[in-house]
C-alpha cells in the first residue's frame, strides 16, 4: 500500500549527496562535524541533508553529551524495497502479456 | 539489498536489473521489428490488452490509467515520445500521498531483425523533465559507474 514514508523515502534518496551521506553512515555511526570532513558541504548543508533523511526514516539520531550521533535506520529502507519488489514483479508480467498480444497481431 | 540478477537464454531472454540509485531496468529481447513493437506501445486498444491503460493515448500530455491488483491504480500522463525509439510516462501511484515515479520504454532493433526492448522505471527524478534517456540510464548501469549500496 503507497504511504507518506514511501514518498519522502523516494525523495531522500533521489538526491546524490545524500545518498553518499547515507552510504557513509552506513558503515557506523558520526557525528555531523566528522561527516562534514568527509564531504565539501558546509555543517549547515549537511544538518539539511541529515534532516531530510531522518524525516524519511533512514536515519536516526542520539545525543550522547553535547554530541549528536547519526547512524542508520535500516527499517527505513522497507517501504523502498517492498516498491522495488511489486514493481519486479510486475513488469516482467507485462512484458509477457505484451509478447502475447504481439502473437497475435498480423506480421 | 545489493542485488542484481541477470538471467540470459539466448533469443526471446529477459534481464532485469536493479540499479541502486534508484531506477528498476528491464530488458528483453523480442523477435518482432521496432515497427510493430512500437505499434503495440502505441496502439490504444493493444495498450489497453498488455498493460491494462484506460484512456491511453500516443500523445504528448495525454492522461491515461493503468489498473492492476498488485499495484492498484496508476495515474499516468505521457512525457515524451520519440517515434520507433521512445516513449515514457509519468507515473503516479494514488494512495494517502502521490508517489511519482518515470517510466521509459525503449526499442533498438537487433541484427536477428528483432527488437531490444527496455524499460526503466525510475524512482522520483528530480525533474521529470530532465530525465536522463533511457540509454543513457541502462548505459550507466551496464558501465557500473555507480558505487553506491543500500545498507543491508
Amino acid at each position: 500500500m503507497p504511504s507518506a514514508a514511501t514518498e519522502s523515502v523516494f525523495k531522500a534518496l533521489a538526491d546524490p549527496t545524500r545518498r553518499a551521506v547515507f552510504e557513509q553512515l552506513s558503515r557506523g555511526e558520526m557525528t555531523v562535524g566528522a561527516l562534514v570532513e568527509r564531504f565539501p558541504l558546509s555543517q549547515p548543508a549537511m544538518s539539511q541533508h541529515l534532516s531530510a533523511l531522518r524525516a524519511a526514516g533512514l536515519v536516526a539520531q542520539r545525543k550522547e553529551g553535547r554530541h549528536s550521533y547519526y547512524r542508520i535506520e535500516p527499517r527505513g529502507l522497507k517501504p523502498l524495497a517492498d516498491w522495488v519488489d511489486r514493481y519486479r514483479a510486475f513488469w516482467p508480467g507485462k512484458l509477457e502479456k505484451l509478447r502475447s498480444v504481439l502473437k497475435e497481431m498480423e506480421p | 539489498m545489493n542485488d542484481r540478477e541477470s538471467t540470459r537464454a539466448g533469443a526471446g531472454a529477459s534481464k532485469t536489473a536493479t540499479d541502486e540509485a534508484g531506477e528498476l531496468l528491464f530488458e528483453c529481447e523480442l523477435s518482432d521489428p521496432p515497427e510493430k513493437v512500437w505499434k503495440a506501445l502505441t496502439t490504444p486498444k493493444l495498450v489497453a490488452a498488455w498493460l491494462s491503460a484506460i484512456d491511453f493515448r500516443a500523445e504528448v500530455g495525454a492522461r491515461f490509467r493503468v489498473e492492476d491488483e498488485s499495484v492498484g491504480t496508476v495515474e499516468c500522463t505521457v512525457l515524451a515520445i520519440e517515434p520507433l525509439r521512445e516513449i515514457r510516462y509519468a507515473w503516479r501511484e494514488r494512495g494517502p500521498d502521490v508517489r511519482e515515479s518515470v517510466v521509459t520504454f525503449s526499442l533498438m532493433p537487433t541484427i536477428q531483425r528483432g527488437t531490444l526492448l527496455r524499460i526503466v522505471h525510475e524512482r522520483a527524478p528530480q525533474n521529470a523533465v530532465h530525465v536522463p534517456s533511457a540509454r543513457a540510464a541502462a548505459g550507466a548501469v551496464c558501465a557500473q559507474t555507480r558505487s553506491w549500496r543500500w545498507a543491508a
